[in-house]
């Protein structure tokens, strides 16, 4: 497996945790405390951001991995 | 595992149950989040080393992952792993920059101590608490240190710890995770993940390995007789054993009791206290690095000397063991549970801890019963990072009673007292549980055996100075050892013509003597009692001064049982070559190379025996006399006077017995200080005493000491007299 592909991984890794954050917070329910959802949202999104960040990562690092053209 | 807080991990009953079971997977979440970093970063290293192949798409390659790394509104400052990983991730934490991973934790650790608050109402009512809690969890430093000070302000350091008790760890992992010290981030992560004991001090960040690897030692235990009135539970159960524990006390023992089941088979219970108050570091390894090792290490010198001891009792392969332990004696017991050669000799069939951080302990063998009783404001179980607000089933085949005392505070709480007290009034369901388990050990005591431990194992008393081949002549152990004395040695200016008179009646002589006229001003000596013009001399020195030494000596713990003396003698050169100056260097050779000596003229003793045997032993005749008191015939009274340490003084004794001169020596071992001043005085009472006669005729009633040499705690080894031809 290359590093593109253990990255790509990874970012579907992150997604899945942005699944589990809102179920995490929705099972709570009225026991979740009022700070909770505040926290869960940001890191849901930073979840979300840092996915992007890695799957546009992966496809450089894909790119990297190819034969070189002419002039690199 | 259960709790007795009303509220089971595995089935989230229970508020509180809930918030445990959300912060255990937001750990969860946070750990892949590292772990998508740490490929990240992984990535990134593997790009650069692409640079030269393809500059251009690794340069693209590389800043795309560098910008997943450190975006803020994504992973974070998040580089990790590796050599790359380990010095980023510390500049990053002391920048201040935190990883989505650390926050997602921060925001577990909240949740876990919300989940404590449910349970622990008074947490969250507490207007200071709350205040902390809510600084820490904000990561605002000064806020956070504004609070803390409040709460010591208002309650004290103690009650502050108290009340802070039930969420402790989760605090200092907040905190530890938050704040710019790199150094404490592992401990926080391992606390906040439950994957391993905190590794260092969640402030500081000191290792916890390092302070623990000062504890060192084989561990080595000896057997001992209980105190005078100490008494041991003649019935086995959980509340006995601990009841035992109590009786022991902090004292660096451990008692192991046979117990013969309801099925006719004798066992044994190990029972362990708790750290023995006191210096940091003793002989002992229930001392507080003790503790440290005992927790932190899987075995620790507590432990070794435990099994020491069990090695003692002389128990056949697979005899079975149940240890109990209270506080650092639950953390050694449980590294004998994990110790698979402890394991594989012995069935540990049992093992109860009582207020002892040992989350993180593994049993070798997956049959041992394990119990663990904690209260939830007792700091110490909390030690390892995991306490009443963990959120980890860490095991869940242990019987884990975590419970909540309303008098909680801190370190009342934690002592085997209490806890004696709340299984027996407070926890009945617990301690009946553990009784049940604890059948095979529920009956009649048939030995205990008391030890005590030693981080390594000690030295015969003595030794080496004591330790010696011994004969016996005379009734006596020869040579006379003597492990507790004290001693005072008073050295005096006495008449020359009596003394060469008596030297002469000994085949012996000539005196060393004080005061010879033709030295000239060389070596001048001005004590007080001589007035001026004192000189050290020679053996021809006509009309000079003799010196009489007095030896007064108590000898509380000899092997010739407990006797006072007093030896007296008149310093002689060397019967062979007597030298002029060369004297003074001889009396401070070593006793065994020594020619110049003391000439036994007489002496009292306390003991019978010693004065039966001394004429045949050491040539001389000391008279049986109490010696109890003040009161006798020669007696010094008054102050020795301010004294210099010296060394201690060794004796070589010069005795005569029907024409033969014997030699002894006295060798002592102690602090001995010299008083060049003396104030007191040599009282020689006008009885008629032998003794008395003698030093007066020698001129010493009344007279002050040239000089005293004072030891009050010695030891000393007397050998027989040897004869030596000396004509």
């Amino acid at each position: 497996m290359s590093s593109a592909d253990r990255l790509e991984e990874q970012a579907r890794a992150l997604a899945a945790c942005t699944a589990r954050l809102r179920r995490i917070l929705a099972d709570l329910g009225e026991a979740a405390p009022p700070w909770l959802s505040a926290s869960i949202d940001a890191h849901l999104t930073a979840c979300a951001v840092a996915a992007h960040d890695l799957t546009r990562a992966a496809h450089h690092l894909r790119a990297l991995d190819e034969p070189p053209l002419s002039g690199g | 595992m259960t709790r007795s807080d009303g509220s089971d991990l595995e089935t989230g009953e229970g508020e509180a149950g809930s918030l445990r079971g959300a912060a255990r997977e937001l750990a969860e979440v946070g750990v892949a989040i590292h772990e998508a970093a740490a490929e990240a970063t992984r990535a990134l290293a593997s790009a650069t080393r692409g640079t030269a192949r393809a500059p251009v798409r690794s340069w693209r390659a590389q800043r795309a992952l560098l910008r997943a790394l450190t975006n803020r509104r994504g992973l974070g400052f998040a580089i990790t792993g590796g050599g790359l990983g380990a010095v980023t991730a510390r500049l990053g934490g002391l920048l201040g920059g935190e990883s989505l991973a650390v926050l997602v934790l921060a925001t577990s650790l909240r949740l876990r101590i919300t989940a404590v608050a449910r349970l622990h109402p008074e947490l969250a009512d507490d207007p200071l608490l709350r205040r902390l809690i809510d600084a820490v969890a904000a990561d605002r430093d000064l806020a956070s240190l504004r609070a803390m000070r409040a709460l010591v302000k208002d309650r004290g350091a103690v009650r502050a710890l108290s009340d802070l008790a039930p969420v402790f760890g989760e605090v200092l992992a907040l905190k530890a995770l938050l704040d710019e010290n790199p150094l404490n981030d592992r401990a926080a992560w391992l606390i906040a993940t439950g994957q391993g004991y905190a590794t260092a001090d969640p402030i500081t960040g000191l290792s916890n390995r390092l302070v623990a690897a000062l504890d060192r030692g084989r561990g080595a235990a000896r057997r001992t007789a209980p105190k005078v009135g100490e008494r041991f539970q003649e019935h086995g159960s959980l509340l006995a054993f601990l009841t035992n524990i109590a009786t022991i006390g902090t004292t660096g023992r451990v008692l192991i009791q046979a117990v013969t089941g309801p099925d006719g088979v004798t066992r044994h219970v190990v029972q362990a206290p708790g750290m023995r108050l006191g210096r940091v570091d003793n002989d002992s390894p229930q001392d507080l690095l003790g503790a440290f090792s005992s927790s932190v290490l899987a075995s620790s010198p507590y432990s070794r000397a435990v099994a020491k001891a069990v090695h003692d009792l002389g128990l056949p392969e697979g005899a079975e063991l149940a240890l109990i332990g209270h506080s650092t004696g639950g953390s050694a017991i449980m590294n004998l549970v994990q110790d698979p050669a402890f394991c594989a000799r012995y069935r540990v069939t049992h093992a109860v801890a009582v207020g002892s951080p040992i989350d993180f302990k593994r049993p070798a063998d997956p049959r041992t019963w394990i119990a663990s009783v904690t209260n939830q404001h007792d700091i110490i179980p909390t030690l390892d990072g995991q306490g009443s607000g963990t959120c980890f089933e860490l095991h869940p085949d242990w019987y884990v009673v975590d419970y909540r005392d309303p008098s909680h505070l801190f370190p009342i709480c934690h002592s085997i007292g209490r806890y004696l007290a709340n299984l027996t009034d407070d926890l009945p369901e617990a301690r009946a549980r553990i009784d049940a388990a604890l059948t095979l050990y529920r009956g009649p005591v048939t030995e205990s055996r008391l030890y005590r431990l030693y981080d390594d194992p000690p030295a015969p008393p003595g030794h080496p100075f004591l330790t010696v081949p011994t004969y016996r002549r005379h009734g006596l152990d020869l040579p006379i050892t003597c492990s507790g004395g004290s001693s005072v040695t008073a050295y005096f200016a006495a008449e020359p013509a009596v003394a060469a008179e008596l030297l002469a009646t000994r085949g012996l002589g000539p005196a060393v003597r004080l005061g010879w006229r033709g030295l000239g001003p060389a070596v001048r000596l001005s004590w007080r009692g001589l007035g001026s013009g004192v000189r050290l001399g020679s053996p021809a020195s006509a009309g000079a001064r003799a010196v009489v030494s007095l030896c007064f000596t108590d000898h509380h713990d000899s092997s010739a049982g407990p006797y006072r003396e007093l030896i007296a003698g008149l310093l002689v050169h060397d019967p062979w070559r007597p030298r002029r100056w060369g004297v003074w260097f001889d009396l401070l050779r070593p006793p065994g190379r020594r020619r110049s000596g003391t000439c036994l003229l007489g002496g009292l003793t306390s003991s019978p025996e010693l004065a039966a045997a001394a004429p045949d032993l050491w040539g001389y005749e000391p008279h049986a006399f109490p010696l109890r008191t003040e009161t006798g015939p020669v007696v010094l009274r008054g102050p020795l006077g301010p004294g210099l340490p010296v060394p201690a003084p060794d004796h070589v004794l010069y005795g005569y017995r029907h024409g033969t001169v014997l030699r002894s020596t006295i060798q002592v071992r102690g602090r001995t200080r010299l008083h060049p001043a003396p104030g007191a005085r040599l009282a020689v009472a006008a009885t008629g005493h032998p003794l008395a006669r003698l030093l007066t005729d020698l001129g010493l009633h009344g007279a002050r000491p040239l000089l005293c040499l004072s030891t009050p705690a010695h030891q000393t080894l007397r050998s027989a007299g040897a004869p030596v031809p000396i004509t």
